[in-house]
């Protein structure tokens, strides 16, 4: 079965968007130090995660537009739409650039909304109001859920990536790092402790 | 006309898109090092012997601090070094000159700050080759212009070094190859012996994002001299017990770090630079007209001031009153009045 071009872009540019936006966001591996097989797998699984929340922005945006305002969509359309609202997240390997990377990732994120809102309007017929409340409660209510302690769904999160990547979990840089210091600190006290009642 | 157009055009595109990746790829040393991708990898779980094998058994440390210099002093060089050993004559002649002026003091000059391993641009390293052509040549007028890209590089590893993300595992790297130079001249661990951080422009923002580590890492109170440094608002002033900063009143290169930087901002209160300066803990001096680099900077002894002192000997005597009135050990608790 051949895709037609417009399904085909639309794989594409979400293909590309999560591979980039995974590369961009691959500091926290190294932090980890995650072996070379470790960082492809957990890349693997971070990309899973990452269609998980698209496919609930999906929905969301189907759900929203059929309830709020009652015009439904075929869900292979609002696929496209969505995907092609990602567009910018190609450049998401941009976040790796020192200092201007937050900031980049940020301007991207609200291209990506902005774009959304634009697509979501031109496909719907919506006015900018029922476009924005289409889009953005979408993203709300991922947010909301995504960091509603009580559904545990950190738990589920790290059982996920320890089940994919072999690593129990994930930490900043910052605390693995003090982490190493203090031991090394530690092990260089009992060092010199060692000589003085040596000598 | 149009093809000479076309080929500055492409010149520059090529310059800019080189620029680019070289920024996208800067923080991959630090990274991979830490992930335990290159061959100079810490070893988190084997530590013990790591610290065993570094600390050199004719200089262990020990704890009292008797017969130790008062101050260690570690000089960290501007984004235009390549190697800790291939100072230029003139940071060569100032530390000299200082070490003359602080003879309690130990001058530490063997660490290359835009390193985690100390491995200099012209050593081990996948473009060594390349850089080592361009140290070569860069006297020459094409060389000086190709030595730009010496100083991009290194100030895309400044950037590293300031960056929340990267700058822990960058900073600490630094870090502990400054802790082996300070244990190979046998500093005191746990002794309370000052370790003063002196980093000249970039150098200024590595002498700061080492100053955690070195204080959680072997008890050391970190002070820190920036010879017109571009400081930026890494969180790690919070453990330099205080800073001195010099700024020659025609360098405008630290203003940089004034913009680019939110926690420099003065309406960000709550930063830790803000806090820093709060607690006055901030010591600005201005030692004259010094520019940032080349011919009438702080390193200058051809120039005067007006009381006929060159500017390298002022640097000198500012860095070394503001060493001078660093408590000892036995007397913490502020620094002693007129440092600056």
């Amino acid at each position: 079965m051949m895709l037609s071009p417009t399904w085909q872009h639309a794989l594409l540019i979400l293909f590309l968007s999560i591979l980039s936006l995974l590369i961009g966001n691959s500091v926290v591996l190294f932090a980890n130090r995650v072996s070379r097989g470790q960082f492809i797998r957990s890349l693997l699984a971070f990309a899973f995660l990452f269609a998980l929340s698209f496919l609930f922005w999906m929905l969301s945006v189907q759900f929203l537009a059929t309830t709020l305002f009652g015009v439904r969509k075929e869900p292979w359309e609002v696929f496209i739409l969505v995907s092609y609202s990602f567009t910018p997240f190609i450049w998401g390997f941009l976040v790796l650039l020192p200092h201007l990377g937050p900031y980049l990732y940020a301007l991207l994120r609200v291209w990506v909304v902005i774009n959304l809102i634009q697509h979501v309007a031109q496909a719907y017929r919506f006015n900018l109001f029922q476009a924005l409340v289409v889009s953005i409660l979408g993203w709300v209510l991922l947010e909301l859920i995504t960091s509603l302690s009580f559904l545990r769904l950190d738990v589920l999160k790290r059982w996920f990536l320890k089940l994919t990547t072999g690593k129990a979990e994930y930490r900043d840089p910052d605390d693995l790092v003090f982490e190493y210091v203090r031991a090394q600190r530690l092990l260089a006290l009992q060092a010199a402790l060692k000589r003085e009642e040596g000598s | 006309m149009n093809t000479l157009l076309t080929s500055a055009l492409a010149l520059g595109g090529l310059i800019l898109g080189l620029l680019f990746i070289m920024a996208l790829l800067s923080p991959l040393e630090a990274l991979t090092w830490w992930a335990g991708w290159s061959s100079q990898a810490p070893t988190p779980n084997k530590v013990s012997q790591e610290a065993l094998e570094e600390i050199d058994a004719e200089h262990a440390p020990t704890l009292p601090t008797a017969g130790h210099p008062a101050y260690y002093l570690v000089y960290l060089t501007a984004i235009g070094g390549v190697s800790a050993q291939e100072l230029s004559h003139r940071e060569q002649r100032f530390l000299q000159l200082l070490q003359e002026a602080l003879p309690e003091a130990e001058i530490i000059s063997d660490v290359f700050p835009f390193s985690v391993t100390n491995n200099p641009l012209t050593g081990e390293r996948l473009f060594g080759w390349l850089w080592r052509k361009i140290h070569e040549k860069r006297k020459t007028l094409t060389g000086g212009m190709l030595a730009s890209f010496i100083f991009a590089r290194n100030l895309f590893n400044v950037a590293v070094s300031a960056d929340p993300r990267y700058g822990p595992i960058n900073n600490a790297g630094v870090a502990r190859e400054i802790a082996k130079s300070l244990y190979r001249r046998g500093y005191p661990l746990a002794g309370g012996i000052p370790v003063v951080t002196m980093g000249w422009s970039g150098g200024g923002q590595i002498a700061v994002g080492v100053a955690p580590f070195l204080h959680l890492g072997m008890d050391a109170p970190v002070y820190t001299v920036s010879i017109g440094g571009v400081l930026t608002d890494d969180p790690g002033v919070a453990f330099v017990a205080h800073l001195w900063h010099l700024q020659g009143s025609k360098d405008k290169f630290p203003l940089i770090g004034d913009v680019l930087f939110p926690g420099r901002w003065p309406w960000i209160k709550e930063s830790a630079w803000n806090r820093f300066v709060r607690a006055g803990k901030l010591t600005r001096l201005e030692p004259g007209p010094m520019i940032h680099t080349g011919r009438g900077d702080y390193f200058d002894f051809k120039a005067t001031l007006p009381d006929g002192q060159p500017y390298v000997m002022k640097t000198v005597t500012l860095i070394r009153d503001a060493v001078r009135s660093i408590p000892s050990p036995g007397e913490r608790g502020g620094i002693k009045p007129g440092a600056g």
